[in-house]
């Protein structure tokens, strides 16, 4: 501990001055007042009496190492939240030993994270779950391997709200019953990819667990009949049922004669659904909101259409990616349903100038419009989006290439909030990015194969951009270091960066981003000319690092690679096609 | 990463027909007729149309149209023949356009 944090603790001791006199619950609420971990993180080195404090308060713990595991849930005995996804090696063996050597301390636990948690099965679930009576939340997503066993062990927590068990590939009927019969009080559940659950299990759910908000079948091979049996629970708000093939239209059918608290429904990939099962489901929805219907619809008749607009007060997202739509039908839309905020019409072949227009014309509230792929759209439809919507928060234009600066000039003048565009394959200029400087609330920014883009056009964005949080330069070949270095002093919270192929960067472009203290994932696929040098100073400087690509920088040998292992406590994965090996022994 | 269930398909837009996997593909910079398009090693399920000499933006190519064998919608090309030394390595490769594939199950 510092010269300064010994003194403060003796001061605090002799009832001296200065911070040493604040009691423990007026630090309480200090720490309640600090947002960023990381500036709590810093008040436990301040002294021992702030260190105690902060322990105390402690509500949320994310364990990277399994090591120090007991010690941590020892330490912090106020946790409500415990996030062991990213804990390297977690095995039951280990989970259950520290849940014992926690003493009590898990008994205010609610939430605990293990997706991906592959090594823990029913003994340490079995141990986390008698150590916490008051757990809410459990999430195994991804853990494949977990199976019946496993979903026993977490129906044991009868107060259980919300499970996810998405993946979960093992996952029967019989598990999912113990689960309904153990927790009745359920409110949300995905068991999303679970394709060994069948219509006998949904029916038992609905049976069982008639609090049910939110249920996500994605994926699997249930029928109609789970339709049926869906259709007494009657809170339920959230249905995800993507890529249920074996639902068509009669289930759809079904599920209208369900209560009417059907908020959002997702039947995208379902490619028995046509548009006449859609009606019928929405016919007379007072609270529906949230429409998911891509890659599924090939047409849309006019009883879907009357039926949409009497969900014109309340519909506010609706998707149709992959649908052949015509500049009628986007008008016959936005008359029917001028509430939207949301809508997708990626991939959908048709979509003109004109139908934007007559759509944006009616829905002024739209704040995330995504035309991926929609290439007859010039520079027309942007006016006639930046004229009527002035919200727009998020604008999807991937592969428009008909689009340029002029017609990013006037969405960046007329919307003030934009948060996200993805202008890859668009083939815009630096001239498009000083424009685009104007949305200071500017948040993501996607440039991918837009190669007339160079230094100059990053060092506008860098200069008003300040929360840009993930800029994707994939083959923008024209940016150099120079261009780095603008982002690394103007941008000083990105996290996730893509130079794939800008193959003019070099160590001193790397060094720059060696002071991006919040970068998190850094894509540098087929970099030529960085060596171990440039690769040091992101190691030392990025310390939040977690995701690193390399593969094809052919300069990189292992000494780069070692400063990694060395350097990058929090890194995850690594790609690079010649050296993997040797930071997995060394991390 | 996350562990799949099966290799990661891509369908044909318009029927769902499974055509290409992710993991075949070379080259995700490349444009096609409208849009971007990717070059894959292989593909399944797709008729190979009558070939042709096409100019296309890397010089003199011999290509034929790929349809999707349920629906027949052209989702792209095969390169039959390249007539540049730098453009070799695109025989018996197969383009498929962006906007006429959908990732089927992730």
């Amino acid at each position: 501990m510092s010269r300064e944090g010994q003194k403060l603790d003796s001061a605090a001791g002799a009832g001296g001055v200065g911070i040493g006199l604040l009691s423990l619950d007026l630090l309480d609420q200090v720490l309640d007042r600090l947002r960023e971990p990381r500036d709590r993180k810093a008040c436990r080195l301040v002294s021992h009496a702030f260190e105690r404090a902060e322990a105390a308060h402690r509500r949320a713990l994310r364990v990277l190492r399994r090591e120090p595991l007991p010690r941590l849930l020892r330490a912090f005995p106020a946790l409500e939240r415990l996030d062991l996804s990213a804990c390297a090696s977690l095995d039951d063996a280990s989970l259950a030993a520290a849940v014992a050597g926690a003493g009590g301390g898990l008994a205010g636990l609610r939430r605990v994270c293990l997706a991906r948690a592959s090594g823990v099965g029913w003994r340490g679930l079995e141990a986390l779950v008698a150590a916490c009576p008051k757990l809410e939340a459990v999430d195994l997503s991804h853990c494949v391997g977990a199976g019946d066993r496993e979903a026993a062990a977490v129906a044991a927590a009868a107060g259980l709200r919300e499970l996810r068990l998405d993946k979960c590939l093992a996952v029967t009927d019989m598990g999912l019953a113990k689960v309904a019969v153990g927790c009745p009080r359920l409110e949300k559940l995905s068991v999303k990819w679970c394709r060994e659950i069948s219509d006998i299990g949904i029916d038992l759910l609905a049976k069982k667990c008639p609090e049910l908000r939110s249920l996500n079948i994605s994926y699997l091979k249930v029928g109609n009949e789970s339709l049926r049996s869906i259709t007494t629970l009657e809170k339920l708000e959230e249905l995800a049922m993507v890529g249920c093939s074996c639902i068509d239209d009669e289930g759809l059918e079904l599920l209208s004669k369900g209560s009417d608290s059907l908020q959002s429904v997702d039947v995208s990939r379902c490619d028995h659904v046509t548009y006449q099962g859609l009606a019928s489901l929405i016919d007379g929805r007072k609270f529906l909101q949230k429409l998911h219907a891509a890659d599924c619809l090939h047409e849309i008749g006019q009883c879907f259409l009357s039926k949409l607009a009497t969900l014109k007060e309340t519909l506010t997202v609706l998707k149709l990616d992959g649908l052949g739509v015509s500049d009628s039908l986007l008008q016959a839309i936005g008359e029917g349903c001028n509430n939207l905020v949301e809508i997708g019409l990626s991939k959908c072949s048709g979509v003109t100038d004109e139908g934007i227009s007559s759509l944006v014309a009616q829905c002024s509230d739209l704040r995330i419009i995504d035309l991926t792929c929609c290439n007859l759209i010039t520079n027309n439809a942007l006016h006639s989006i930046a004229d009527n919507c002035k919200m727009l928060e998020c604008l999807r234009l991937e592969s428009c290439s008909l689009i340029n600066e002029k017609g990013i000039k006037q969405i960046a003048s007329c919307c003030p909030n934009l948060k996200e565009i993805d202008l890859t394959d668009c083939g815009v200029n630096d001239a498009a990015l000083e424009y685009l400087a104007k949305c200071s609330e500017l948040r993501i920014l996607k440039l991918g194969l837009c190669s007339s883009i160079s230094d100059k056009g990053i060092a506008f964005i860098s200069s008003n951009c300040g929360k840009l949080v993930e800029l994707d330069l994939y083959r923008c070949n024209s940016i150099t270091d120079d261009g780095l270095a603008a982002l690394a002093n103007g941008c000083k919270k990105i996290k996730l960066l893509n130079f794939c192929y800008c193959n003019k960067i070099t160590d001193s472009g790397l060094g720059h981003l060696g002071s991006l203290e919040e970068l998190t994932n850094l894509e540098l696929r087929c970099l030529v000319r960085i060596t171990c040098i440039g690769i040091s100073s992101i190691a030392i400087g990025c310390k939040s690092l977690i995701e690193l690509d390399l593969k094809r920088c052919y300069s990189v040998d292992d000494a780069g690679l070692g400063a990694l292992a060395r350097n990058a406590l929090n890194l995850r994965q690594v790609n690079n096609m010649q050296s993997l090996a040797f930071v997995l022994a060394n991390s | 990463m996350a562990e799949l269930v099966g290799p990661r398909v891509y369908s044909c837009c318009n029927c769902r027909n499974h055509v290409c996997l992710h993991d075949d593909i070379i080259s995700k910079a490349f444009q096609g007729r409208n849009g971007r398009a990717f070059l894959f090693s292989h593909a399944m399920n797709v008729v190979v149309g009558a070939k042709e000499d096409r100019q296309l933006m890397t010089g003199l190519h011999t290509v034929a149209d790929i349809y999707c064998n349920d629906c027949r919608e052209v989702l792209g090309w095969k390169y039959e023949r390249a007539y540049e030394e730098t453009q070799k390595y695109k025989e018996g490769k197969f383009i498929f356009e962006k906007s006429k594939i959908i990732k089927e199950n992730w």
